[in-house]
C-alpha cells in the first residue's frame, strides 16, 4: 500500500488526478496526505513513513520553506531518491541547478495520470 | 598635441614675428632719420652699428631665453641712441623713434620689461644734454600707466582663461559623475594661488557648492567639502535677488551648524535649469569694484560647471528612462512567465478531465459508479478553470500593457533619421559606404518613426550585420511615396551551409502568413519586424549572390 506524502498549496487542482489515479490504478490503496507548508509535515525524520515524496516548488505563503528549503533539507537527511518534483514552472531544471541541489525527477504540470502512476511505480 | 600647448606655440610664433617686424621698422626709422637729418658722427659708423644690429638679429632672433631678450633690448637701446646721438629729439619722427621700445612694450615679457622703462627714461635724460623738461617725460609716464593697466587686463584674463582651462582638462579626463566635486579642489587651489590673491583683490576661496533651482528651493548637489546639512537663510529674498541681478553677497547660509556671511551666489540659467553656485571667500571686502572683480572671474566658470552638470542630468534622465523602459518589458517578460505558471497548474483539472475520457472505455464495471461522480465533478472543476485562464491570459493579450507595442510615432525629417543611421553606423563600422540616390532635399521629406524604437531596430541590425557580415553598404533611394533604405553586407562565408541559412532567414522574415521566426535562426529579428510593422514601416530581407540585403520602405507623409 503505497503511502505518499504530497507538498502543495493548490492540492484542489490536483485532487482529482490523484482520485483517478486511486481509483483505476491503486484500486483505493493510495494513501496520500497533503502538506500546504513546511511546517505542517513537521520533523524531517518523517520522510521514512512515505513511499514518495511529491514536493510542488510554491508552497503556502505562510509555509516556512519552499519546496527547493524542503528539498534541500531531504538531501541533508537522507537521499532524495524518493522525491519527484511536480511544477508548473517550465525552467525548474535551471533553477535547481543555480541552487546547486540534485535533480529529482520532474513532473510537470499538468500532470497526465498516466505519467503521475509511471512516476510513484519508479 | 594638447589645445594649450597650442596656443602657446602660436603665442610663440606671434611674438618672433611682431619681433622680427618691430626691428625692420626700427632699422626704417632710423635710416630715413639718418638719411633725412644732419648726423654728427662719420657715415661709416652708423653702418657699422647698423650691420652689427643686422647680424646680432640673424643670429638671435630664434633664441628666446632672458640672456639673449635682455641683449635685444640693449641693441635696440643702442641703435637708437647711435642715430638719435646729438640731434633733436623734440622733433617728433625723433621722439616717435625714441619711444618705440615704450609702444613695442606689450611684447615684452619677463624680466626684461623691469629695465625697459629706466632705459627710455635714461636716454631721455641723456639725448635731451640732461633736460628735465616734464613735457618730455610725460609720454612715457603715460605709457607706463597705459602699459601697466593692460598688463593687469591681460593677467585678469589669462586667469581667468586658465580656470576654465582647469575645467576642460578635468572633464576631458574625469567622466564619473561622483568624482566632480574633485574639480572644485582644482579650481580653489589654483584661484588662491592667483598673484592677485591677497593684495589687489582678496581672491581667496575656502568652499564651493553648487545647488539646483527647483521650485523656489536651493538644493544641495555637491561641493568642496562635505556637507551634511544646510540652511539658506531668506531662501526666498536671495533667489528673488539671484534672479535680478544674477548674483548677491554675503547673503546668509548655515552650514552644518555654523552661520557664514562671507558668500557669494551666482545664478547660472541654461534651457530652462537654473543653478546656483555659492563662493565662500574669507578674505573678501565686498566693495562695489571687488564684486565685479569676483564675477569676472567666477561667472564663465558657473556657467561651463552649469552646462557640464545640466547636460550630465539630462544624460542621467535619458538613462533612467531607458532603465524604466528596460525595467517595464522586464516586468512584463516576468508576468508573462508567472502567467504561463499559473496556466500550467490550472489546466490540471483539464488534463484530469481528458484523462478520464481516455479512460473510461477500458475501466472495470465496479468502478463506473465512482468514475462518475469522479467526472462530474471534474468537469465542473475543468469550465471553472478554463474561465480562470481566459481572464489571465487577457493580460499578455492587453496591448496597453505591452511595453513592446509602440504607443507613439513622431513625424521627423529625413535629415533627422539619416542622421540617427550615421550616428548608429559609425559605432559598428570603420567605413561609411553610403550611396544617396535621392534628389530632394532630405530637409523637406517627412516620415514618422518613433526614435527611441528605430535605434533599437538599428543596432540591432547593424550588430548583425558587424556579426555576421562585411562590406557593409547604405543605400537611400526613393519612390514617389516611399523613402527606401537598404542596409546590404557581404556574408561572412561563402559556402552552401551560410547561403541556405541566410535563405532560411531571409523566407522566415518575410513569410506574411507565419512570420513568427525560429528563435535560434531570428537573431533578434523578431521584435525587429515587429517593431517596424508597429511604425508602419514595410521590411524585407534579400539574399542575393552572397549579399544579405535588408530593405526598409518608409513612407513619405
Amino acid at each position: 500500500m503505497p503511502k505518499i506524502a504530497i507538498f502543495e498549496n493548490e492540492f484542489e487542482l490536483l485532487k482529482d488526478t490523484f482520485d483517478l489515479a486511486n481509483l483505476v490504478y491503486y484500486n483505493g490503496d493510495l494513501e496520500f496526505n497533503v502538506f500546504q507548508t513546511s511546517q505542517e509535515f513537521g520533523d524531517i525524520d518523517k520522510i521514512d513513513e512515505y513511499d514518495k515524496i511529491l514536493l510542488d516548488i510554491d508552497l503556502a505563503p505562510t509555509s516556512e520553506k519552499d519546496g527547493f528549503g524542503i528539498l534541500k533539507e531531504i538531501s541533508s537527511y537522507s537521499n532524495i531518491e524518493k522525491v519527484i518534483i511536480i511544477t508548473g514552472d517550465s525552467n525548474i531544471e535551471t533553477k535547481l541547478d543555480s541552487k546547486g541541489l540534485s535533480k529529482p525527477p520532474i513532473l510537470k504540470k499538468p500532470i497526465d495520470v498516466s505519467d503521475l502512476v509511471q512516476y510513484l511505480q519508479l | 598635441m594638447r589645445n594649450e600647448d597650442n596656443i602657446s606655440l602660436a603665442d610663440q610664433l606671434s611674438r618672433k614675428a611682431f619681433s622680427l617686424v618691430y626691428r625692420v621698422i626700427i632699422l626704417g626709422v632710423g635710416t630715413l632719420i639718418l638719411l633725412s637729418q644732419e648726423n654728427a658722427l662719420f657715415p661709416y659708423v652708423y653702418v657699422i652699428g647698423i650691420v652689427l644690429y643686422i647680424l646680432l638679429f640673424r643670429f638671435i632672433i630664434l633664441r628666446d631665453n632672458w640672456h639673449i631678450s635682455l641683449l635685444r633690448l640693449l641693441a635696440d637701446f643702442s641703435l637708437i641712441y647711435l642715430v638719435l646721438f646729438d640731434k633733436d629729439i623734440e622733433i617728433i619722427l625723433n621722439y616717435f623713434f625714441l619711444l618705440l621700445p615704450v609702444i613695442n612694450a606689450p611684447n615684452h615679457s619677463g624680466k626684461k620689461s623691469h629695465l625697459l622703462y629706466p632705459l627710455s627714461l635714461g636716454m631721455i635724460y641723456l639725448l635731451s644734454e640732461r633736460s628735465l623738461n616734464e613735457t618730455l617725460y610725460l609720454p612715457i609716464f603715460i605709457m607706463i600707466g597705459v602699459n601697466k593697466f593692460r598688463d593687469f587686463r591681460n593677467n585678469l584674463l589669462e586667469q581667468r582663461q586658465s580656470l576654465i582651462q582647469i575645467l576642460i582638462r578635468f572633464f576631458s579626463e574625469n567622466h564619473d559623475f561622483r568624482g566632480f566635486h574633485k574639480v572644485y579642489d582644482l579650481l580653489i587651489a589654483r584661484i588662491n594661488n592667483n598673484k592677485y590673491s591677497g593684495h589687489l583683490i582678496n581672491l581667496e576661496v575656502d568652499l564651493i557648492a553648487c545647488f539646483v533651482l527647483k521650485n523656489d528651493k536651493l538644493l544641495l548637489i555637491n561641493s568642496s567639502k562635505f556637507i551634511r546639512s544646510y540652511k539658506v537663510q531668506k531662501e526666498l529674498g536671495l533667489i528673488k535677488k539671484l534672479r535680478e541681478s544674477g548674483y548677491e553677497t554675503n547673503s546668509p547660509i548655515t552650514l552644518v551648524s555654523q552661520n557664514f556671511t562671507d558668500t557669494l551666489f551666482i545664478r547660472s540659467s541654461l534651457e530652462g535649469s537654473e543653478f546656483v553656485f555659492l563662493f565662500r571667500l574669507p578674505a573678501s571686502s565686498f566693495g562695489a569694484i571687488n564684486s565685479k572683480l569676483l564675477l569676472f572671474f567666477f561667472r564663465p566658470i558657473c556657467g561651463y560647471l552649469h552646462m557640464v552638470l545640466h547636460y550630465h542630468m539630462e544624460q542621467r534622465k535619458n538613462i533612467d528612462s531607458t532603465i524604466e523602459r528596460v525595467r517595464k518589458q522586464q516586468n512584463y517578460v516576468l508576468k508573462s512567465m508567472n502567467v504561463m505558471h499559473f496556466v500550467r497548474n490550472k489546466l490540471s483539472p483539464i488534463k484530469t478531465y481528458l484523462n478520464l475520457g481516455q479512460i473510461k472505455p477500458q475501466l472495470e464495471k465496479e468502478k463506473e459508479e465512482e468514475f462518475q461522480i469522479l467526472t462530474e465533478r471534474s468537469r465542473t472543476k475543468a469550465q471553472r478553470q478554463l474561465s480562470n485562464i481566459t481572464k489571465r491570459a487577457d493580460f499578455i493579450l492587453e496591448k496597453s500593457d505591452n511595453p513592446f507595442i509602440i504607443s507613439t510615432v513622431q513625424k521627423r525629417l529625413l535629415n533627422h533619421l539619416f542622421s540617427q543611421i550615421r550616428f548608429n553606423w559609425s559605432s559598428f563600422f570603420d567605413t561609411q559606404d553610403f550611396d544617396i540616390v535621392i534628389t530632394e532635399e532630405f530637409s523637406e521629406i517627412n516620415i514618422s518613426y518613433n526614435v527611441e524604437v528605430m535605434d533599437i531596430v538599428l543596432v540591432d541590425l547593424l550588430r548583425n550585420m558587424q556579426k555576421y557580415g562585411s562590406n557593409p553598404k547604405l543605400t537611400f533611394i526613393e519612390d514617389p511615396k516611399d523613402i527606401i533604405i537598404f542596409l546590404n553586407n557581404k556574408l561572412n562565408s561563402t559556402t552552401a551551409k551560410t547561403y541556405n541559412k541566410a535563405k532560411q532567414i531571409s523566407s522566415s522574415y518575410n513569410s506574411e502568413d507565419n512570420w513568427e521566426i525560429n528563435k535560434r535562426t531570428s537573431h533578434g529579428l523578431i521584435l525587429v519586424k515587429s517593431y517596424l510593422k508597429q511604425m508602419n514601416i514595410q521590411s524585407e530581407i534579400i539574399v542575393k549572390n552572397s549579399y544579405f540585403i535588408f530593405k526598409m520602405i518608409i513612407p513619405k507623409i
